[in-house]
């Protein structure tokens, strides 16, 4: 190590900038990225830590500068977390909101009508679980839709004697498609939409499509899989019997909160879609949302605000103070030249290029931190001149379908496996995961480079607010 | 996958389960033509005749007032004379209630409570009309079990609560039997069985097919409906509730005084500050 580390310190700079602090830097980047991939270490620590280095390492090296109104260390931390605040004020908002809503049992209810419209036709049903995976996902982010989808699907095919491995596997793969239906349907979503400036509104012209798309193209894929373990067995009659016996309003402790809940989340999905036109960022909207239900739920708020996925919170914390020590050494902007330069500056070969590492990397590590890591590269790119727009895009569609390829690729697959094997004892290896889940990566991959290159081609990326 | 999300998957896997095995239950709907207010000249006397008017208006049924009793066997003869469907009486009977407070109903209303054939109304602290106006839009049931006297309860105070008020069940899983049962059969059930979370689960399950059938009463009738599940000794956790608001409790009980649930009713009873209405 230490002789690399004397001749990266006698290079000379690049862009102005000397080398030892970016390789130092990229170093800890790195590891910290290692750590949470392989779960040395919880991912959080693992990000505080991190961050830990990563000032120390870049206040040592001089990296910040002291400036008349900011210190170095206002510079390399404050400045920082300030910078991305608008990502906290989201989670929290819609973190407070999906726990009231989850609790109130609306889509724990709708869940059930849902099935019960079946009649438990398997087919059906499978459709339904598909859509209502999306759906639920779309309102409630990645976590908690596919616990909720999870836990119904464990249910209804132990009541129906059917194989809940296909099952299973479609709220897995359809909850990575339902992440990216809007601004606010997942973390990673939401990271890259304020980190881009993009319009609620927006996604319903680029990313909705691509999700409806892929989830479709999913569940072909799953039903053409598992077509043997899909075919129906017993009487219709029996099994349309049996989901009737379901009955949706025991699952609504406070009807009350119930319609509040609805109203409380229809209305800041309306502001949301309005954000834009009211001069505010989304996270003031999702700040609004939380405090309503906060107000208005009855619920104790300590409670509810203890619900807040502090643990995400702090990890996005210390990515961004690793990340943004990374950037301020000037790496992330050599990377983005080197990408410029290795597409010969060319706007559509760059966001394939771009489109293809995301999709490869984020079957193996966290989308978070891979959509972390690009969006400063992405800026940089955007300072060197390439459009944009179809990047950003990129990132939100390649970040969160990459993760099918894997089982450990997306949350909802990892919660969603656990759960089969907790529940049912059924172990779905590696092996099985990636001929099912590869070869739906393989087609939606195919099928997202083609939906960039004709978006690109044609300009019909909206312009950026 | 984290502790967080394996705990909020069991509750969801529960609150599915509790929805698949839901009992269809039907509530019943009690009938009252006349209500018996025993008056003893003590200063509960007017909320209890209040209580009995406003009773008796739900039902568009009689007040029959009957004054100067010494016994509950005198009570209990107008009653039947009467053909009254609830007897409504201060508590304790014949004394103001600073005298005996919370240490005994005395022993008109321990007979009341075991002998009565319909539903009484235990009185207690003294009110404004005001009040007990607010305490029928605002009730509170308790119940350890769905078991007929949690439906005959949840009956009553469908039928009592006004529209746009609220009712709460409050579903108790009693910390006194489940310490004895734990200590009984301590070797067969984990600690974790017994938790405040997987009880919750259980009584989610238990209580599926009442809830189902109240959420539907109120969405007809037009009041709201909470359900909480709670652990702890059952007349503590009912009181910690009502009693700051002074809140109209509603409980079913059997008769026979060796009953468990009997013994949570008088608890009830001589806890609260409001009224208690026995079924």
């Amino acid at each position: 190590m230490l002789p690399v580390l004397l001749f990266a310190a006698e290079q000379p700079a690049v862009a102005g900038k000397p080398v030892l602090p970016m390789i130092v830097l990229g170093t800890i980047m790195t590891a910290t990225y290692v750590v949470i991939a392989f779960e040395w270490l919880h991912k959080s620590l693992a990000a505080m830590l991190g961050a830990i280095a990563a000032v120390t390492a870049a206040l040592l090296f001089g990296v910040f500068k002291d400036e008349p109104t900011h210190s170095a260390y206002d510079r390399a931390v404050h400045d920082i977390i300030g910078h991305d605040v608008g990502v906290i004020g989201v989670l929290f908002g819609t973190s407070v909101l999906v726990d009231i809503a989850g609790r109130s049992g609306l889509f724990h209810f709708l869940a059930v009508k849902l099935v019960k419209a079946t009649h438990g036709n398997p087919l059906g049903l499978h459709l339904a679980i598909a859509a209502a995976t999306v759906f639920f996902v779309t309102f409630l982010t990645i976590t908690p839709g596919t616990l909720i989808m999870v836990s119904l699907v464990l249910v209804v095919t132990k009541e129906l004697d059917l194989d809940p491995k296909p099952y299973v596997l479609t709220v897995a793969i359809c909850a990575n498609s339902g992440a990216l239906m809007t601004f606010a349907s997942g973390v990673c979503t939401l990271m890259l939409g304020t980190a881009g400036n993009l319009a609620y509104m927006d996604f319903f012209r680029v990313s909705t499509p691509m999700a409806l798309v892929s989830a479709g193209l999913a569940f072909v894929c799953l039903r053409w899989f598992y077509r043997a373990e899909l075919a129906a067995g017993g009487s219709p009659q029996e099994r349309a019997a049996k989901v009737a016996s379901f009955d949706e309003w025991a699952l609504v402790k406070d009807r009350g909160l119930f319609y509040r809940c609805a109203i409380i989340l229809a209305g800041t999905i309306i502001g949301f879609a309005l954000a834009q036109k009211l001069r505010v960022h989304i996270d003031f909207i999702a700040f609004c949302g939380g405090t309503a239900a906060l107000l208005f739920s009855g619920i104790y708020p300590e409670e509810a605000i203890r619900k807040v996925n502090w643990s995400v919170v702090l990890f996005f914390i210390g990515l961004f103070v690793v990340i943004g020590s990374v950037q301020e050494s000037g790496l992330l902007d050599w990377q983005a030249r080197k990408m410029i330069e290795l597409a010969q500056g060319d706007p559509i070969v760059t966001m394939m290029y771009v489109a293809v590492f995301v999709l490869a990397l984020s079957g193996v590590v966290d989308n978070i931190p891979v959509a972390a890591t690009l969006i400063p590269i992405v800026r940089s790119m955007q300072s060197q001149g390439m459009p944009a727009e179809p990047l950003w895009w990129t990132l939100v569609i390649t970040a969160n379908l990459g993760g099918n390829s894997t089982p450990v690729g997306s949350i909802s697959s990892v919660v969603a496996l656990h759960a089969l094997e907790k529940e049912r004892g059924i172990k779905v290896g590696w092996g099985e995961f990636l001929k099912i889940g590869g070869l739906i990566t393989v087609l939606q991959s195919g099928l997202v480079l083609l939906y960039l290159y004709v978006f690109a081609r044609l300009g019909w990326f909206p312009a950026r607010s | 996958m984290e502790f967080e999300e394996a705990d909020r998957m069991a509750e969801d896997v529960a609150m599915f389960r509790a929805a698949l095995h839901a009992r269809p239950t039907a509530l019943v709907d009690p009938s009252c033509k006349a209500v018996l207010v025993a008056l003893d000249g003590s200063n509960q006397d007017t909320t209890a005749q209040t209580y009995a008017a406003a009773l008796a208006g739900r039902f568009g049924a009689r007040v029959h007032e009957h004054r100067g009793a010494t016994t509950a066997a005198e009570i209990l003869q107008a009653a039947v004379e009467h053909q009254v469907g609830l007897i409504a009486v201060p508590v304790p009977f014949g004394r103001d209630i600073s005298e005996l407070r919370d240490e005994s109903l005395g022993f008109v209303v321990d007979m009341l409570l075991q002998e009565a054939h319909c539903p009484v109304l235990c009185v207690r602290e003294p009110v404004e009309a005001v009040e007990v106006d607010a305490a029928l839009a605002d009730l509170v049931v308790a119940a350890t079990h769905e078991d007929q006297y949690a439906v005959r309860a949840l009956s009553w105070a469908c039928r009592l609560t006004a529209r746009g008020g609220r009712l709460t069940l409050l579903a108790v899983a009693d910390r006194d039997a489940l310490e004895e049962v734990r200590l009984l059969v301590a070797e067969t059930i984990s600690s974790e069985a017994l938790a405040p979370a997987a009880l919750d689960r259980a009584m989610a399950q238990q209580f599926g097919g009442l809830i189902a059938a109240l959420q539907r009463r109120g969405e007809a009738d037009g009041f709201a409906l909470r359900v909480e599940f709670r652990v702890g000794r059952v007349a503590e956790t009912v009181l910690t509730e009502a009693n700051p608001r002074r809140r109209l409790i509603v409980t079913g009980a059997p008769r026979e005084h060796q009953a468990l649930a009997h013994h949570h009713a008088v608890d009830l009873v001589l806890g609260a500050r409001g009224a208690v209405l026995v079924v």
